[in-house]
């Protein structure tokens, strides 16, 4: 009886929720979320529309629809094949380096010493200049003949050292090398932030356990900054799978192709080689693999936080 | 201000007079110049000219941009044909000047025949007159006298004489390489061009196919290699021009293979260390002989334009005879008038030895060499790139000749 009078009731209440839905949220987000659809999505249909065409900008004549010919020719597109295998591999020589430098400053600079304020300010001038200039300075830098490295390196023996970024073997690692002194200070400060949160009863009472210093990182301080460091992970793929600038500047992508990433062939077929539809093309697989790895991450932080 | 001769012609400048013009340009030191002369322009014709100035990579994005989509646009803009030509009259974006420069719309004292003649084949394509030179831009063999004297070596006069003085003029442990120019895949296509042309290469036939796996550009492309690395500095692979100035610059290199403007960079005393060491001489000859590329930049009428005849008047005022001793006199590059090139102006402003040069390259030069005159300059370059850093290193120049030929044609037919 009591089951009968509770499934009579719930259409009853539903009915009141319904009639007293409050719309006043919605109305509120609704400027923000047309705003969102037109900034983002307009742009995502009009790439997938410029895909499925051959478009010239040379002349007057109207894009021509070619159905997924764009798609065909990409699976069949050794550079742009190259370009995504190299993308792939500065993105996890990117990760393996930027994470433990990262985590390792953090955790430097969460200890308590005389200079630690100013080495927190100096952390972050790297990542506020202009990658750019930064890679024009790091390409006089390493130059062999004239830059400072290969004094450097003349100070302790060395007078040849490593051709970094003409040796088709370290060019993509110095690349790498070159993004990693920019952007791992920006792991850091996440990082940094993390710990900051992070609850002090665990520590006082692994510290009252007698757990050791490594202790307490491996079995306290790791498991609960596993999130933060999976959206800094995060944040870092997503730049790392869209590198361009540090590339452009410093090689052009060169020698011949061999630093070329997926993003700086997307720039020269469309903007360079004049095929619009085919670097469109090359964009939306750029933006599904950014977005797949992004999907992953997100469920892996979901996990970790679970 | 105009010239007292032309005013004196009775040419009527100010028959456009109220009309407003907008041309698009790239930053360089003519259009700068250029800029300058806008108020007086103004006074003398009555047209009103807007000048946008863009760096080189801007310009060639937003000029076809503007020229597709917003036709009427621009009356005016500034080409260089080695990369322009075959894109922008397929898509017919000149307007033909020849028969403005043969109507009365054309000042007497002007005087189309004073250019000269193999530089005005630069800005010629499939027939008609597209732009108007304004410079001249050759290569040449710099070279650093004090090392060259040092080892009792002469300037190089041929490929074989290049080759034994790079190799004798390069000390490793000195940090020193006996030549130095481009290593980079797209950017030595131009400092490639003379090597193929000497061997008696060329770019296309006649119908516009790629000549590419021809002995004579294996042969270009197997001494390029061997060249730069016998006597290149180390880290040639991936060499632009921004990293082999300096190297001439800075004495660690004894030769340099480039374009005559980096001579500016050379002779200043406040950034090199060659500045009184720096001889400039002719390309060294292979089988063919010597053959640099010759390119200019110059200014061009819009076919979509419908002030085209006051936008030729401006071209005009901007390229006279009077015009060209000034900006030659503030821009110190090689005019493409010859009274010009052979008056004080010119010959005062630069060294002899590089008078010399460039008098003796001129009628050989090839116009619009710099690369293959085709609609995909960019892709093509690429593609000719692949083949230069292969031999840079070290791979097989048959092979790799053989790849860049089919690689060009696959682009070329789309």
């Amino acid at each position: 009886m009591a089951e009968t009078i509770l499934t009579l009731a719930a259409p009853s209440r539903a009915r009141t929720t319904r009639r007293r839905h409050d719309w006043t949220p919605d109305l509120l987000i609704a400027p923000a979320l047309l705003a969102m659809i037109f900034v983002m999505g307009f742009p995502l249909l009009y790439l997938g529309y410029m895909s499925v065409h051959r478009w010239s900008l040379i002349g007057f004549s109207p894009p021509r629809f070619i159905g997924l010919a764009n798609f065909a020719a990409l699976a069949g597109d050794e550079r742009f094949l190259s370009s995504l295998t190299r993308t792939l591999y500065f993105t996890a020589l990117g990760l393996a380096s930027n994470l433990p430098a990262g985590l390792g400053i953090a955790l430097l600079l969460d200890q308590k010493f005389p200079t630690r304020n100013l080495l927190r300010a100096l952390l972050i001038l790297p990542m506020v200049a202009t990658p750019a200039a930064m890679g024009l300075v790091w390409v006089v830098m390493l130059d062999p003949s004239l830059g400072i490295v290969r004094f450097l390196f003349g100070l302790i023996g060395i007078q040849h050292p490593p051709l970094w970024l003409s040796n088709p073997a370290l060019v993509v690692p110095t690349l790498v090398f070159v993004d990693a002194w920019m952007w791992t200070p920006m792991v850091a400060l996440i990082c940094m932030a993390g710990l900051a949160s992070l609850p002090a009863d665990p520590f006082e009472a692994a510290r009252v356990d007698g757990a050791s210093a490594w202790q307490r990182f491996r079995f306290i301080t790791f498991p609960l900054l596993t999130p933060t460091l999976v959206v800094a992970a995060m944040l870092r793929i997503m730049d790392l799978l869209k590198v361009i600038d540090i590339v452009y500047v410093m090689t052009g992508g060169g020698p011949g192709h061999l630093s070329e990433t997926t993003n700086l062939y997307n720039y020269l077929v469309a903007m360079s080689y004049d095929k619009i539809g085919y670097g469109s093309t090359v964009a939306l697989v750029l933006f599904a693999l950014v977005l797949l790895c992004t999907g992953v991450l997100v469920r892996l932080r979901r996990m970790a936080a679970e | 201000m105009l010239p007292v001769a032309t005013r004196a012609a009775g040419f009527d400048w100010k028959r456009y007079a109220g009309k407003e013009l907008r041309f698009m340009v790239s930053v360089h030191p003519w259009t700068q110049w250029a800029q300058t002369q806008l108020p007086a322009l103004e006074h003398d014709t009555g047209i009103k000219v807007k000048w946008e100035i863009l760096y080189e990579d801007q310009l060639r994005q937003k000029l076809p941009l503007t020229l597709r989509s917003d036709p009427g646009s621009v009356d005016g803009f500034f080409t260089l044909p080695s990369w322009d030509a075959a894109a922008f009259s397929r898509a017919g974006w000149y307007e033909p000047l020849g028969k403005l420069i043969h109507s009365d719309l054309t000042a007497p004292d002007w005087n189309f025949v004073d250019f000269f003649p193999n530089i005005l084949k630069i800005h010629e394509y499939d027939g008609h007159q597209i732009g108007v030179p304004i410079t001249i831009e050759l290569q040449a063999l710099f070279m650093n006298n004090h090392m060259l004297r040092a080892k009792q070596l002469k300037a190089p006069t041929t490929l074989d004489e290049l080759m034994s003085t790079a190799k004798a003029l390069t000390d490793r442990d000195k940090d020193v390489s006996g030549i130095v120019t481009r290593g980079d895949g797209v950017q030595a296509v131009y400092t490639f061009g003379p090597f193929l042309f000497a061997f008696g290469g060329r770019w296309l036939d006649e119908k516009g196919k790629p000549e590419l796996a021809t002995p004579a550009a294996v042969n270009a492309l197997k001494y390029y290699g061997e060249l730069l690395r016998a006597a290149g500095p180390p880290n040639i692979l991936g060499m632009q021009w921004k990293t082999t100035y300096p190297l001439f610059q800075q004495a660690h290199a004894a030769m340099f293979i480039d374009a005559t403007n980096f001579l500016t960079y050379f002779k200043d005393p406040s950034q090199s260390r060659v500045a009184d060491d720096v001889a400039v001489a002719v390309l060294p000859a292979g089988p063919a002989g010597e053959h640099s590329t010759v390119i200019s930049w110059g200014p061009s009428i819009a076919a979509s334009s419908s002030r085209k005849e006051a936008t030729w008047i401006a071209i005009q005022y901007l390229t006279s005879k009077a015009a060209m001793a000034a900006s030659t006199k503030a821009t110190h590059l090689p005019p493409s008038r010859q009274s010009i090139y052979d008056s004080s102006v010119y010959t005062s402003s630069v060294p002899e030895d590089m008078i010399r040069t460039t008098k003796i390259e001129i009628p050989n030069a090839v116009p619009n060499g710099a690369n293959p005159l085709v609609v995909p300059v960019p892709e093509v370059r690429s593609a000719i790139g692949e083949a230069i850093i292969a031999v840079l290193q070290g791979k097989n120049a048959k092979a790799a000749a053989d790849a860049m030929q089919k690689r060009v044609v696959q682009i070329l037919n789309g």
